[in-house]
């Protein structure tokens, strides 16, 4: 029991910053390009989070009826997992529709970014390209959704800080995002302990 | 100078037609498909392998959805964008595997990511959202969305490969690489410092251009109809 809950802690922290979805495999950088406040990133977060377990839990379901059909390819593996998010969309859909007005926020716009976005297909293929156990994969997908938020919120706050700058014109925009996201993959890297191989 | 207008708007209307190879690139100017060039896109034939892949899910996603977009309603269309790419997926696995034997096993879990990509999402969408779209100029307009994707992942993989490996193709170039190439933050920083390359370029051919060939600027001169 106890070392079960180490596993899905260990899991956990680990996909929050030594996985991190956005430093190390680069999921979801297109959402970095675009100017939002912090709290519309918290919101996204959390909506991203949710999406994330729900999915993580139909999807261990899947992986587990799959490994039952060894000819089953990658591919499968990749339609169903896509299914799956489709079905978490559709019943978070209608619950918020019918109950709107008790939502703390509105989470349409956020509920659509989720489901399209491929950090939560990506955290839930190497969920199971790990052969990871039910609480671990719930660990990963809660780990990978606020990790997600975490990345965001430092892009965010750094991408404010760099317009304040005399950044040069061919510079503005997307190529210093880029290059702002590349040196925080590089403290990472080094986070995580690996040596610069030269 | 009076120029006619009709002329100018033409040659306008043809360059835009191949809008997305060079000129708004997706990858370099739009910010998209970032995941796929930035740690799968490690080696030539991984970056001729995204582009084969992205050709075979794309384009038919494309063609699929135009048929069935008077059916699809507003809400649903954020899962039956993915849902009806993945479907292409299969296609996609056996396009790449003339290249390598081991090609799907060197692109990891992004190949099974690519029904997610945000390119295939926005040009899909782009084209639900028209309310007459044309069939040719949507599939053209997708095409050299994806020419240019193709272009950038060649590039860059083509860079990883030669200063990561010294190899291209995985031939022997002379050359020891640095093995940093190969890693997610070198993948960030090329493609940035491409996108930079790429504002370079369109400014100079601006400057020298202007966006309007002289000749006809000159000949648009000569034909300025007369009021009375």
């Amino acid at each position: 029991m106890i070392d079960a809950l180490a596993q899905f802690f260990l899991v956990t922290l680990g996909a929050v910053f030594l996985q991190n979805a956005l430093f190390t495999q680069g999921l979801g950088a297109e959402r970095t390009l675009i100017k939002q406040p912090p709290s519309q990133v918290l919101r996204l977060g959390a909506t991203l989070t949710l999406v994330m377990v729900i999915s993580s839990i139909l999807s261990w379901l899947v992986n587990r009826l799959l490994l039952r059909f060894p000819l089953a390819r990658s591919y499968m593996r990749s339609i169903l997992f896509i299914l799956c998010i489709a079905v978490t969309y559709l019943s978070l859909y209608w619950l918020s529709k019918k109950y709107a007005s008790k939502l703390l926020f509105p989470v349409g716009r956020e509920l659509i970014i989720s489901a399209s976005s491929c950090v939560v297909l990506g955290t839930l293929l190497l969920a199971a390209h790990e052969n990871m156990t039910f609480f671990n994969t719930i660990g990963m997908g809660i780990g990978a959704g606020a990790g997600y938020t975490m990345a965001l919120l430092v892009i965010t706050e750094g991408r404010d800080r760099l317009a304040l700058l005399n950044v040069p014109k061919v510079f503005r925009g997307l190529p210093i995002t880029l290059l702002y996201l590349g040196l925080l993959s590089l403290a990472i890297c080094g986070l995580a302990g690996h040596q610069l191989p030269i | 100078m009076k120029v006619n207008l009709k002329i100018v708007r033409s040659q306008r209307r043809l360059s835009n037609l191949f809008r997305g190879i060079l000129s708004d690139n997706p990858v370099l100017v739009g910010g998209m498909a970032l995941p796929f060039l930035v740690v799968p896109a490690v080696s030539l034939q991984n970056g001729v392998a995204l582009f084969c892949a992205m050709l075979l899910i794309h384009l038919p996603t494309v063609l699929v959805l135009f048929f069935l977009r008077k059916f699809l309603p507003d809400w649903s269309r954020v899962m039956v964008i993915p849902v009806v790419a993945s479907l292409f997926l299969i296609v996609a696995y056996y396009g790449i595997q003339p290249l390598s034997p081991y090609i799907s096993d060197s692109l990891g879990i992004y190949f099974s990511l690519l029904p997610a990509c945000s390119m295939i999402f926005a040009g899909c969408s782009h084209m639900l959202e028209e309310r007459k779209p044309a069939l040719g100029k949507t599939l053209l307009r997708n095409l050299c969305n994806v020419i240019g994707f193709g272009l950038v992942a060649c590039i860059v993989g083509g860079i990883r490969e030669f200063f990561g490996t010294g190899t291209l193709w995985g031939r022997p170039m002379g050359l020891s690489g640095i093995s940093s190439f190969q890693m997610a933050f070198a993948g960030f920083l090329l493609v940035g410092f491409l996108a930079v390359g790429a504002r370079l370029l369109h400014r100079l051919v601006l400057r020298l251009g202007g966006g309007v060939p002289k000749k006809l600027l000159k000949e648009a001169a000569r034909e300025v109809p007369k009021h009375d």
